[in-house]
């Protein structure tokens, strides 16, 4: 037989031509792009996609859209059932009256003004007791969801992914006591605590002066700690297995650097578990935030979110009249956008598995 | 010495429970010349899979040295010495990431060595899976979507890539089909002859060693106790424990004359005293005053081959009437 190849030759002989000049135009296929193909090969996963980037844009501008002020109050002394958008389109009793504003809000709100003058749209959704507009106040209310869901969001994919993928790296003390401060947070009866530090942070200061720390701060300070714990339990958990898996032994002996290891395996096998645990992790937060609201420890008035609409909503319930708008509307909004986390959670999780490539 | 590799004294020790030690391999030292191939086998749990990643560098050694070349090798050697040795698991599955593409897998290595340009390693590794004996098209495809076989090739390909010296088979046909396993054996001596690689073969096959290695070398409890060329291992095994493993080998056409070895291998926790295959030896009763219990046998060398058992020839006579106390007190 032949002798053996000269060093550093071995694959450069006609082979190795050949071989290139035939392959060298292929696309090595991009996970990314499948993913996306097969996420809108899926009807749910488009409708549902299509429901939160509308929510989400809703909520950015809706100071910019023609509805009455979410805190423009109309004496009426009963709520006011809801008129079909063909009955009364529009009407000209806009009240620039919005509460307390961040700068940019109100810079929104004076553009609209200057756009839509007095003009607001009708009741579609019926008002409230104190005449505020559903519809105005639905939306404005979202904006507290979606901000409690992109924190949560924040936390479970700085915090909690790189506090699981550290203790899944890490000798046994180190993962040991990273993961026991895990349990210990997840041990904490979060609601006593949102009470407790409420009425604590809240409480008049033997001076007088009102220490104010504002429910948001204490609400996100609590969603903040606690959100991230799931994320980095499943993390850990992936990379101990991915760790002393054989393609990371193997790259390993190749004298491969960590850093090596978590960009070049670690992320692409743990983002899309990552991704699937997130959209788990959403609605979960979204449903704390609303109930907490509902039971009065949410976000303060003027500020509204869901769960305030649906508590208000449910107080309406009397034996003498069901004011039924005023909890379906936050009610069917919330479970909508639930629903959506879901579905598209679950296209996505297809979508992501190399396996199924052809769903 | 021409040896390619060279193992010294090796011994990989796990800490077990209440203190106690796993003595996983204890004292194996064998060379590997340029483009050799040595089998080892064993049972499983004998330590020549521990044997192997030790020497891979993915186990820490308890004790002794691994060379390469004369220089020692291990975890702290440089990407350029570590490429010189590959590893090949057995589980292919498992060898490649299962979202990449195979393709990227066999890159891999080359692009920890930091050689070339994506163009050229990717031109390389089509080079390395077309010696495979694969289609360069399916590098596009990812590791579930190929056959048993086709894995293992794409296995062997990114272990070719970085032109090593020596590969570590780690019993590389086990998870295979038989016919399939023929079609790796077969591609396992081509490339050795093609690209002269020397291969240390862990396996419990001894079929397939026998096709593959020169040397074989057999693993019991951590410790080699017998060492010889093939033909001679083959045909004229010497230790009992290496006459039980062929006599278990099935045949068609043929009994198993020997009945199996009786006891199961015991615990590397807690070894026996003495020969630590003594307990399940045939032979035992042919050594007298209890040596095999009570004194560990020394691997000795007879020219080319080595043994490590007190049937030995010249240690004791077959017939020698037993004398007490006679060979025991050295242990």
């Amino acid at each position: 037989m032949s002798t053996s190849p000269r060093k550093g030759e071995w694959f450069s002989d006609a082979t190795f031509e050949r071989v290139a000049a035939q392959f060298a135009v292929e696309q090595v296929p991009n996970l990314w792009a499948d993913v996306r193909r097969r996420l809108a090969a899926r009807a749910s996963a488009r409708w549902s996609l299509r429901w939160l980037l509308a929510l989400v844009l809703a909520s950015l501008i809706v100071p910019l859209l023609p509805l009455p002020s979410p805190a423009a109050m109309a004496l009426d002394k009963q709520p006011k059932p809801p008129v079909a958008p063909w009955v009364e389109p529009f009407n000209e009793r806009f009240e620039p009256y919005y509460g307390e504003l961040n700068p940019l809000d109100r810079a929104l709100v004076s553009v609209r003004q200057r756009a839509f003058g007095e003009k607001q749209t009708g009741p579609w959704l019926g008002t409230d007791a104190k005449g505020r507009d559903t519809l105005a106040r639905i939306l404005w209310g979202s904006r507290t969801s979606l901000l409690v869901a992109l924190f949560a969001a924040l936390t479970s994919l700085t915090i909690g992914v790189a506090w699981g993928a550290i203790a899944g790296l890490a000798r046994s003390r180190v993962d040991n006591a990273m993961m026991r401060t895990v349990d210990v947070l997840q041990s904490l009866p979060t609601i006593f605590l949102v009470i407790f530090l409420l009425s604590f942070l809240n409480a008049p200061s033997p001076t007088g002066a009102a220490r104010s720390v504002s429910r948001e701060t204490v609400f996100f300070l609590v969603i903040g700690a606690v959100s991230w714990l799931p994320m980095a339990r499943v993390v850990r958990g992936q990379v101990l297995a991915l760790r002393s898996a054989a393609f990371v032994e193997s790259a390993r002996t190749q004298g491969a650097s960590t850093g090596w290891i978590v960009r070049a395996h670690l992320v692409p096998n743990v983002l899309p578990i990552v991704l699937v645990y997130l959209t788990l992790t959403l609605p979960s937060v979204i449903l704390y935030e609303a109930f907490l609201s509902f039971l009065g420890l949410g976000v303060e008035a003027p500020n509204v979110s869901w769960g305030v609409l649906a508590a208000d909503g449910a107080e309406a319930i009397s034996p003498l009249a069901t004011f039924w708008w005023l909890p379906l509307g936050p009610a069917l909004a919330m479970g909508a956008t639930l629903l959506a986390l879901g579905l598209l959670g679950d296209a996505l999780r297809d979508a992501l598995d190399v396996k199924r490539s052809e769903a | 010495m021409s040896a390619l590799l060279a193992v010294e004294g090796l011994c990989v020790r796990f800490a077990a429970r209440e203190g106690r030690m796993v003595h996983a391999v204890e004292g194996v030292s064998f060379s590997i010349p340029s483009g050799g191939a040595l089998g080892l086998v064993g049972e499983s749990g004998s330590g020549k899979s521990t044997t192997a990643r030790a020497i891979a560098g993915l186990q820490a050694p308890s004790e002794g040295r691994v060379l390469l070349d004369g220089e020692p090798f291990g975890r702290q050697s440089a990407r350029s010495a570590r490429a010189r040795v590959q590893l090949v698991f057995q589980d292919a599955q498992g060898s490649l990431d299962p979202r990449r593409p195979v393709g990227w897998s066999v890159e891999e290595p080359l692009a920890l060595q930091g050689s070339g340009t994506a163009k050229t390693r990717r031109a390389r590794a089509f080079a390395a899976l077309d010696a495979c004996g694969l289609d360069p098209k399916l590098s596009l495809r990812y590791p579930h979507e190929l056959s048993g076989g086709q894995r293992q090739r794409v296995a062997i390909a990114r272990a070719l890539v970085c032109e090593p010296q020596l590969v570590i088979l780690d019993e590389p046909t086990s998870a295979l089909d038989v016919s399939v396993r023929a079609q790796i054996v077969n591609l396992l001596c081509d490339l050795r002859q093609r690209f002269g690689l020397a291969y240390l073969f862990v396996s419990h096959d001894l079929a397939v060693v026998r096709r593959v290695c020169e040397e074989v070398a057999v693993m019991y409890l951590g410790r080699i106790v017998e060492r010889a060329p093939r033909s001679e291992l083959f045909a004229s095994p010497r230790h009992p424990y290496t006459q039980a493993l062929l006599a278990a080998v099935p045949e068609i056409g043929r009994d198993l004359a020997l009945a199996p070895l009786a006891l199961d291998p015991a615990s590397p926790l807690a070894p026996p005293s003495g020969c630590a295959f003594h307990p399940r030896c045939p032979r035992r009763s042919e050594v007298p005053a209890q040596r095999c219990s009570l004194e560990l046998p020394i691997l000795q060398t007879h020219g080319d081959a080595a043994l490590s058992c007190h049937l030995a020839a010249g240690a004791v006579p077959r017939a020698h009437p037993a004398a007490p106390g006679s060979g025991a007190s050295r242990g």
